[in-house]
């Protein structure tokens, strides 16, 4: 820091100007390594899994199946993870520790550890006043209920950290990617061409989530976006950017394809095909980006009609919490049951009552009892005791079973201390020889145990 | 209603359809179903909804919304389709109620903020969190103000013990433990809540079924009951 006060720049002023975006790209990042860290506490090991690249493969997976007609599920996900957590470290006695990693890396992604809220960090704006903190709150991945089940959903800064980890635009960063790849071809850097095109097609997917997650949130709630002056001209943006580029998509293929028919060398034809395969797929998102923006006027005016023009029938002018939880648990328990019952008898939804009919109870006790199929049993392998052995006996010097006993039937078996005489006995007796010296049950010595079952004594084998 | 205004036969049929789906609270409006096709009329046709509104009505019944999952429905209370927790199994005053706070503690624990009922995430729940954040919630309370005999429901909720194993070393009944797993089975069986087996053991993902039940009726029928408490008590206190 140079400056303290007054106008002067705190570090250059060509370093202020993008320190805030700097430090957004910067924290974007913080949830992968925060779940790294905590990953520790439940015991899973880190320079065992790469778990920064479990948590950009879920996002991945997330974000390419936004703006498609069925998102990604969560079983989807973990099977995903624990299979990449199995190549990571694939010994089989780690099988049980995969889909624990898999889980650990997607609830770090949802914040599970504070309840699923956004992640929060705080910016300090250093001007000629003071200091003042900024908020900058974000989620990377949601769950969202559907008729599949929950799915995830991408948000637009985990689209961010998907692409590329900066904060770029979206839009310019397609262009861009465009202008690379045109250029690249007409130098013949085929190598650099196909790794530019992988990079458009993955930009082309991130522009259509965000449009999907844009146009969700309108049928979701229309008030959530501005469609006075922001959302109109970013569709109208975003449309004529879907034109041009469908339109360099069309050339940039033809392009390689003149090069492909012409070109003799199987290596760029290798690369020229792999690139026609890239730009024929970004075609196909920005296609169908090119509908669903056709139809992104229609959603919001349907979502108008329907939540804004519509009778409003309810308010949600409550927290749970301290309105409701916290009054009743400090009530009287008749007059908690009270409310908690009100509750439950609205929060447990419809039951279908059913109807007992005479001719189905007839029909059931008449019915002949079910009798239990017999499972077939597995029949084990018997080891047969060695019966030329005496088990109560001393075993011969040499056996090289010897070393085998454990301490406990070895105590078991020294001699009794009032007599002398070694125990016959596999138990504790109440006289520990055979010989009934007479004296009465002995207290097991200090620091023993009661000796183990002869089977613990003598593995089989 | 001040004026009748005839409807269609095959929309009536086509309504009834759509509070069948509804009521089988396992159907799931998937691309191409009539389900599908039917709830989307009820979205963009208001003569239609209108009819769907009016039957459910008939019913005792009440449309909350269409959420991507299906139609919800909440049921007037004594209705044909009302759920009580008795009927869900047979149980005595206090097991009532601490299944009665559970159930509204999963809301508050799911839902902290008012902003959360339109948040359509789903929000994760685990069994062992939910009675942490009850006894929590339990610990910060004041030191109750009530006559010698009363018992506050949070001391009927605090005295039970969280575990008490089985011999199996399941949960036995008669510990809290038990009751938020049971009442996370009843969400589960009501259509309010999936099992997440992937996620962990004893976690559930809540449904956009649970958070329109809470943020549009059970929420408020509960303030309603709490502000009648509350009256008939004042009145008692004046009056004695």
């Amino acid at each position: 820091m140079t400056a303290t006060g007054g106008t002067a720049a705190l570090v250059s002023p060509a370093a202020d100007a993008t320190a805030r975006a700097r430090w957004r790209s910067l924290v974007l990042t913080d949830p992968v390594a925060r779940l790294v860290r905590n990953a520790a506490h439940t015991g899973i090991d880190d320079s065992a899994y790469d778990l920064r690249q479990l948590a950009l493969a879920a996002i991945d997976l997330v974000v390419g199946s936004m703006g498609f007609a069925r998102e990604t599920t969560v079983d989807e996900v973990v099977d995903t993870l624990t299979g990449l957590a199995a190549r990571m470290r694939p010994a089989p006695e780690w099988a049980q520790e995969w889909q624990d990693v898999a889980q650990a890396v997607l609830k770090g992604l949802l914040n599970d550890a504070h309840e699923q809220r956004r992640f929060t960090y705080h910016f300090a704006e250093m001007g000629p006043d003071g200091t003042r903190w900024e908020h900058y709150s974000f989620r990377l991945l949601s769950l969202r209920d559907t008729e599949f089940g929950p799915v995830l959903v991408a948000s637009d800064q985990a689209i961010t950290l998907y692409l590329h980890g900066l904060d770029v635009d979206l839009e310019d960063a397609d262009r861009a990617l465009a202008h690379v790849l045109q250029r690249q071809l007409e130098d013949q850097r085929f190598d650099a061409a196909a790794r530019t095109a992988a990079q458009a097609e993955r930009t082309s997917v991130g522009l259509a989530a965000t449009l999907a997650e844009m146009l969700d949130a309108t049928r979701r709630d229309v008030g959530s976006t501005d469609w006075a002056t922001d959302l109109p001209e970013r569709l109208a943006r975003a449309r004529r950017h879907v034109e041009v580029r469908i339109e360099e998509d069309d050339r940039l293929l033809e392009h390689v394809q003149g090069g492909l028919d012409a070109e003799a060398s199987p290596e760029v034809r290798a690369v020229s095909g792999r690139i026609v395969d890239l730009v024929g797929r970004a075609k196909q998102v920005h296609l169908d980006l090119e509908r669903r923006l056709v139809g992104a006027r229609d959603v919001f005016l349907a979502a108008h009609v329907r939540q804004r023009i519509a009778r409003r029938s309810r308010l949600r002018m409550f927290t749970a919490g301290p309105d409701l939880l916290v009054p009743a648990l400090a009530l009287p328990a008749a007059d908690a049951a009270a409310v908690t019952d009100a509750f439950a008898g609205r929060a447990l939804g419809v039951t279908v009552p059913r109807l007992v009919r005479f001719d189905d109870v007839l029909d059931a006790l008449w019915a002949v009892p079910r009798v239990a199929e017999p499972v077939p049993v597995d029949a084990e392998d018997v080891v047969v005791p060695d019966v030329t052995e005496d088990p109560q006996g001393y075993p011969d010097a040499s056996s090289p079973r010897r070393g085998r006993r454990c301490n406990a039937w070895t105590r078991a078996r020294r001699a009794c201390p009032s007599c002398s005489q070694a125990s016959r006995s596999r138990k504790w007796p109440s006289c520990w020889c055979s010989r009934r010296c007479g004296r009465s049950r002995p207290t097991r010595p200090t620091g023993t145990r009661r000796p183990a079952r002869r089977r613990a004594c003598w593995p089989a084998g | 209603m001040t004026a009748s205004v005839a409807a269609d036969l095959t929309d009536v049929r086509a309504a009834a359809e759509l509070i069948t789906f509804g009521l089988a609270r396992r159907a799931r409006p998937v691309e191409g179903s009539d389900y599908r096709a039917l709830l989307d009329r009820y979205r963009t046709e208001l003569r239609f909804k209108d009819v769907v509104d009016t039957m459910a009505e008939g019913l005792g019944l009440e449309v909350l919304g269409t959420p991507r999952a299906g139609i919800v429905l909440v049921p007037e209370p004594g209705g044909p389709f009302a759920t009580r927790m008795s009927d869900l199994r047979p149980m005595d005053q206090d097991e009532r109620l601490v299944f009665g706070l559970v159930l509204v503690g999963i809301a508050a624990y799911a839902y902290p903020n008012e902003v959360d009922f339109d948040d359509p995430e789903t929000k994760l729940v685990d069994v062992l969190r939910i009675d942490e954040f009850l006894r929590a919630a339990i610990a910060a309370l004041p030191p109750p103000d009530l006559d010698g005999r009363a018992r506050a429901a949070a001391d009927v909720y605090a005295d039970l013990p969280s575990f008490v194993p089985t011999q199996t070393g399941r949960r036995a009944r008669g510990c809290t433990l038990r009751a938020v797993e049971e009442v996370c089975g009843w969400l589960v069986e009501q259509g309010a809540a999936r099992e997440a087996p992937t996620l962990g053991p004893d976690t559930y993902h809540l449904t956009d079924r649970f958070r329109l039940l809470v943020a549009d009726s059970a929420g408020n029928a509960a303030l309603e009951a709490l502000r009648t408490v509350r009256a008939a008590a004042q009145q008692e206190e004046e009056s004695g």
